[in-house]
């Protein structure tokens, strides 16, 4: 997946020039109509809102809109989730993620832990859709 | 003209300027980047120090490569924002990455850069659940309440324990440890109650209509999933759950002998419902066990009760009071068969108020206030007390 390092730029790399500004602009008006292959992020937050009122998702702006605002920094346990209520998590999942519903039972022991950061468990929700695509 | 220590002095401090700019810079700066191989369309993920601006592009490249080889700028075709991740912006490329790169580099305009590696989804799996399996020990318990009391009776200082210990079997689906104990030190304070085993829960989510219905609805009709969701959220109730288990029940003091139980229940959980206090968030979760036995060679029971758990925390880190609790536990056990003397209806009710001061990482420490009233078994002796004490619990607990 990655291991991510920081470096100095080396001679001869090309910089970002002030025309890349507009650019920049066109390539997200571009991505309003892009249509991408789900990563399983707008269905964690639709299912972390259907078990607990201090998540809440605007599904009508692209894209979705959470409150709070930095959902997947936060852990389910931040949310007011606990372990009983993260099972149910899992089957709500398993119902809008039906394609990756055995990946989710198998793993269902380190998934079901309040203390994961949300963000870590939607990248494992992308990750197994990757190898579902495969 | 200026003499030659006041123009080094003076380029020294231009130079210093720049650099405080530059680091300034880079505050706001990439900080991470996921990307792998086989997303369709392909895109890489790119993470920053600081969320971004709504609309708002930061300028930079991308750019692949093999392991030793020169960077191929890649064309950008489209940048987005993320729901709920606003340091995050997903980058789009015009075409796959080539197989025998192995490397991915996005650069922002102040020239810094950040390198990932590209690796196949197989990998890439592996490596998410040996991070989400590495949560410490203290985290990996579904729920460790650990308090120690003192108190006051009969003009004695006196002490009492209280252990609650629930962990996931590591293999099994569904399944789980536990372990909880209940001791005092004086007469009318001690529950004189142990037990441990093990349980399975099936949940089942109510209200699934709807949830199917959200599913049909999410990606093609954002209006009427987001009406199906807001009417979800107005539910108290998000499931059932079927528990059954052995365990083994004693009376901590070694004078009884053990005995073996099956344990059944059935219960409904509650979402987790807001409760607005000024300056604090707070919520509301319960759970209600509807109906359960606990069956063994000479023990035959039923038994029914409710959990509520209160719980306010705080906003800042710097708060005196880092977070409050007010939970309530309630079981009503009706023995069919006599055991020890005691038959017919047994309640026991427990209220504790918790106030925790302190957090380390996995850890939180405060006091807690708990009256304990009833009887537990496997003796059934009555209990009638208020205790004051400390209390050291991990930072979620379990039911």
């Amino acid at each position: 997946m990655k291991s991510t390092k920081r470096t100095q730029p080396k001679r001869g790399s090309r910089k970002p020039t002030p025309q890349d500004a507009q650019d920049a602009l066109t390539l997200l008006d571009r991505a309003a109509r892009h249509r991408a292959a789900p990563d399983g992020a707008l269905e964690l937050a639709v299912a972390l809102a259907s078990l607990t009122r201090l998540v809440t998702v605007d599904l009508r702006q692209k894209p979705f809109r959470t409150e709070p605002a930095d959902l997947f920094d936060l852990t389910f346990a931040g949310v007011g989730l606990n372990d009983g209520q993260m099972g149910f998590l899992r089957e709500q999942l398993k119902r809008l993620l039906p394609a990756i519903s055995g990946d989710l039972d198998a793993n269902s022991q380190v998934l079901d832990q309040p203390n994961h950061r949300i963000g870590d468990y939607a990248q494992f929700l992308k990750v197994a859709l990757l190898l579902n695509n495969k | 003209m200026l003499s030659n220590a006041r123009l080094w002095g003076t380029l020294c401090l231009a130079a210093l300027i720049v650099c405080l700019r530059c680091r300034a810079e880079d505050l706001t700066a990439l900080r991470a980047l996921q990307v792998y191989a086989t997303a369709q369309p392909p895109h890489a993920d790119l993470t920053f120090t600081e969320p971004l601006a709504p609309n708002s592009a930061p300028l930079f490249t991308l750019a692949s490569a093999t392991a030793q080889g020169e960077w191929n700028p890649l064309g950008i075709t489209a940048m987005q924002g993320l729901g709920g991740r606003p340091r995050m912006l997903r980058v789009y490329y015009a075409e796959p990455l080539p197989a025998e790169h192995t490397r991915l580099r996005a650069c922002t305009e102040s020239g810094a850069c950040v390198e990932a590696r590209i690796d196949s989804p197989s990998d890439a799996a592996a490596a998410i659940l040996k991070k989400l399996g590495a949560l410490p020990a203290t985290q990996q318990d579904k729920s460790l309440l650990a308090s120690l009391f003192f108190g006051r009776a009969a003009g004695l200082n006196v002490g009492a324990a209280d252990l609650n210990l629930v962990r996931s079997d590591p293999g099994a689906k569904d399944l789980s440890y536990f372990l909880r104990l209940k001791r005092g030190a004086a007469s009318g304070m001690d529950p004189r109650h142990v037990e441990a085993g093990a349980h399975w829960r099936r949940n089942f989510l109510l209200n699934s209509d709807r949830r199917a219905a959200i599913a049909t609805a999410l990606r093609g009709r954002p209006a009427e999933a987001q009406a199906l969701l807001d009417e979800l959220q107005t539910k108290w109730w998000a499931g059932h759950t079927l528990d059954i288990g052995v365990k083994v029940e004693g009376d901590a003091s070694g004078q009884q002998q053990w005995i073996g139980l099956v344990d059944a229940g059935w219960g409904l959980q509650s979402t987790t419902r807001r409760v607005a206090l000024p300056g604090a968030p707070g919520w509301l979760r319960f759970r209600w066990l509807a109906g359960g036995v606990e069956a063994g060679r000479d023990q035959a029971r039923l038994k029914m009760g409710a959990d509520a758990a209160l719980v306010i925390q705080a906003r800042e880190e710097t708060a005196p009071i880092r977070r409050f609790e007010f939970v309530a536990h309630s079981t009503a056990r009706w023995l069919a068969r006599p055991e020890l003397g005691a038959r017919g209806l047994r309640p026991w009710t427990q209220l504790d108020a918790k106030l925790f001061v302190l957090e380390s990482a996995s850890l939180r420490y405060g006091l807690r206030l708990s009256l304990q009233h009833g009887s537990l078994p496997p003796l059934y002796e009555r209990v009638n007390s208020i205790h004051l004490g400390f209390v050291v619990e991990s930072r979620d607990t379990g039911e």
